[in-house]
């Protein structure tokens, strides 16, 4: 549906439109059944930038309260791409893995499953 | 299961007798009274009567003077001179 | 001597009868914004107001509840009300009503003028003038009451220079700026009748009493003071709605439409309110759960009943907000509590006294799953190890809250809903947000998400959660973060020594 309006067309580009990062983009991923993050992390990296040095130098520090993060293996995660199975290749920058502006990456660690048996 | 409609009020001083004269108008009202508060649930229709409430305070009452002491309400409102009715429809 | 005109009498000469028919300018230029949004009206004369209040009763009676309120609030200063709280914790409540709810009373003050002048039926333009000035009152005599505790707590500094910048106001302020930016009947609906009507009797009646009983003499008085209006707009909403349903069968699906965008909207940003009853209420009235069930499934949905004549239904994912009952407000303070360091008020982890209230009003879900999560935060804080998180999160398109809800029907994990348009994938925390984006995409392809604005750049060039609270005029430590070891509770522990201390002691 349109929004009714008075006046001339209503056509508004997004706010968080890629062209504002200036060649960087915005992502977001969630670990799952850690729930003590409590929602899923946003980023802002340059898409040319190796996905194991964002993943070692970004994403885990931020995870570092958590008891489970010292074990963390993402060679050994199970991985998804806004929803849909996904195989990364570490090596390979960001771009070239296929993510893209406001791409949405779910991960799971397979034995390491959060706290209190919740996902916490 | 019926539906309930209701008024509450700031519990002070002024308000008693106006609750009193609720609780007495409605055989079927219920208070719950909590800290500052008192609210008055009714199934499907409740009112508010100028007579009831001018007997027990001696004076003249407009029933508009309920605002000063009104907290909220839930039902459709009918007012005039003489009463101040909330109902749903059945 | 002519015989005294009855209320319906006078009520009719006091607006009707004020109104005139413009000479030399049709209607339909004269309120150019009444019949865009497809609201078809016949007869604005069949409007009333139930109150059937008049100007004069207006200003007598509003003069009567001021001089009341403000003799509270002169008694309340002058007597050091503040050493009457049952602890400073309660002021983070008392800090997000100031930030958050204050600036929306003064939003609706200019919603409602903005909504009067639109309006060509003379009933419904006095009803919003009214309306217009009892926000404006609201927002006032809010300011007087808390600026007393501006003088003795931290966090009451700079409440409208936040209310442009932080996070989590950014929640109510995108509320009210998406009511302000529909047309005059949407706008009514929206505030009068499904916030309003429905939901703030949750915010004025258990908070309200819950303040009471905390002691907050001030917040009391204004709260019930300002509800005796509500009680006057939740009439008003009642009565557009009404009167839309009445007047045309084609504006039945545009209400219903309406409907179940602000239920939806306005339960979203109740758990805010429904977080400040159970868990910064140091002494409880009411859990959460509790006054949902008593103020939306029970007098909620009784009016619901009552509108099922005009073919109105329940609004849509009502279900999902009775399945999130037990554990919205315990997902939401751990928010809170994770990205303290951006917030203008401490969190905490309750004490135990505190979590047995919880265990006893939320059962078995919160005894197994939240009470361990919190008792691991307190463990690791008191390790020296506090727990942030200074990550900034997925924020929700719609509501702009951080997306921590979890599934409607798995509690484990995390809802996330991808919508997409104007060429960009957007996020939504739920079906119902994601429902709302879906129908007018163009104006939520607009909103400033405040992660996203950190990250282009547009907050003062902050590059982390520290300069964005800078950023958002908040001292790191003093206004943000942990309440134990905060000067607010170093201040409260000396005053209440001192206020206890007989003249013995303190010589």
């Amino acid at each position: 549906m349109s929004v009714k309006h008075l006046g001339p067309a209503y056509e508004y580009p997004s706010a968080n439109r890629e062209e504002a990062y200036g060649g960087d983009i915005n992502f977001y991923i969630r670990w799952e059944r850690h729930l003590m993050f409590a929602c899923p992390a946003a980023y802002r990296a340059p898409v040319a930038m190796p996905l194991s040095e964002f993943l070692e130098h970004m994403l885990k520090p931020d995870y570092a309260a958590h008891p489970d993060a010292a074990r963390l293996d993402f060679s050994r995660c199970v991985w998804k791409l806004d929803r849909a199975p996904w195989q990364p290749d570490f090596a390979r920058s960001i771009a070239d893995n296929g993510i893209g502006h406001m791409s949405y990456i779910e991960f799971a660690s397979p034995g390491l499953d959060g706290l209190h048996g919740h996902g916490y | 299961m019926a539906d309930k409609v209701f008024i509450a009020l700031q519990n002070n001083a002024d308000a008693q007798p106006i609750i009193e004269a609720i609780l007495a108008d409605n055989p079927e009202a219920v208070p719950q009274e909590s800290p500052g508060m008192v609210k008055i649930d009714c199934p499907w229709r409740l009112v508010v009567r100028r007579e009831s409430i001018e007997a027990r305070i001696g004076r003249e009452f407009d029933l508009q003077e309920l605002h000063v002491h009104l907290i909220s309400l839930g039902g459709n409102l009918d007012e005039d001179d003489d009463q101040f009715t909330l109902a749903w429809t059945r | 001597m002519a015989k005294k005109l009855g209320l319906k009498e006078r009520y009719a000469l006091m607006t009707r009868g004020l109104d005139w028919e413009p000479s030399y300018q049709p209607l339909d230029k004269l309120f150019p914004y009444d019949s865009y949004e497809g609201i078809v009206i016949k007869d604005w004369d069949a409007w009333a107001d139930p109150f059937r209040l008049t100007m004069d009763a207006y200003w007598k009676y509003q003069a009567e509840k001021e001089r009341k309120l403000y003799a509270i609030l002169d008694a309340f200063q002058q007597n050091n009300g503040q050493l009457n709280l049952s602890d400073a914790r309660y002021l983070s409540a008392v800090k997000l009503w100031l930030q958050g709810v204050t600036p929306l009373e003064y939003a609706a003050h200019r919603g409602f003028a903005h909504a009067g002048r639109a309006f060509r039926g003379a009933g419904a333009r006095i009803a919003c003038q009214m309306q217009s000035i009892d926000e404006l009152r609201h927002a006032q005599t809010q300011l007087h009451a808390f600026s007393h505790y501006n003088k003795f707590f931290s966090g009451f500094h700079n409440f409208a220079h936040m209310r442009d910048r932080a996070w989590y106001l950014s929640i109510p302020k995108s509320f009210f700026e998406d009511a302000m930016t529909a047309g005059p009947f949407e706008f009514v609906t929206s505030i009068s009748f499904a916030f309003e009507y429905v939901l703030t009797n949750l915010l004025f009646m258990p908070f309200v009493s819950g303040a009471a009983y905390n002691g907050d003499m001030a917040t009391t008085t204004f709260g019930f003071s300002a509800q005796s209006d509500e009680s006057r707009h939740m009439t008003l909403g009642l009565e557009v709605v009404k009167f839309m349903l009445e007047q045309h069968e084609d504006n039945v699906p545009i209400v219903q439409a309406w409907l179940d965008k602000w239920f939806w909207r306005g339960y979203r940003l109740l758990g805010l309110v429904g977080t400040m009853m159970d868990y910064m209420l140091p002494k409880k009235v009411m859990s959460w759960q509790e006054a949902w069930g008593i103020y939306w499934e029970e007098n909620g949905v009784a009016l619901f009943h009552d509108l099922a004549r005009y073919g109105i239904r329940l609004p849509k994912h009502h279900e999902v907000a009775a399945k999130e009952k037990n554990r919205l407000t315990h997902e939401m303070w751990t928010v809170l509590y994770q990205y303290g360091n951006a917030l203008g008020l401490h969190t905490w982890v309750p004490n135990d006294e505190e979590l047995d209230w919880m265990s006893e009003k939320y059962g078995e879900l919160f005894t197994s799953m939240y009470r361990p999560r919190l008792l691991h935060l307190r463990e690791l804080e008191q390790r020296g190890e506090r727990f942030f998180n200074n990550r900034l999160p997925m924020v929700c398109q719609v509501c702009q809250i951080p997306v921590f809800y979890t599934e409607p029907d798995d509690p484990h994990v995390q809802c996330v809903r991808i919508v997409e348009a104007a060429g960009t994938k957007h996020h939504c925390c739920s079906d119902g947000c994601a429902d709302i984006f879906n129908r007018e995409p163009m104006k939520y392809v607009q909103a400033l998400i405040p992660p996203q604005q950190i990250y282009r750049g547009e907050a003062g060039g902050a590059r982390d959660i520290f300069e964005y609270g800078a950023w958002l005029h908040l001292e790191r430590d003093v206004d943000t973060g942990e309440y134990r070891g905060s000067p607010d509770q170093r201040h409260w522990q000396a005053w209440q020594q001192q206020h206890k201390a007989t003249p013995a002691d303190a010589a």
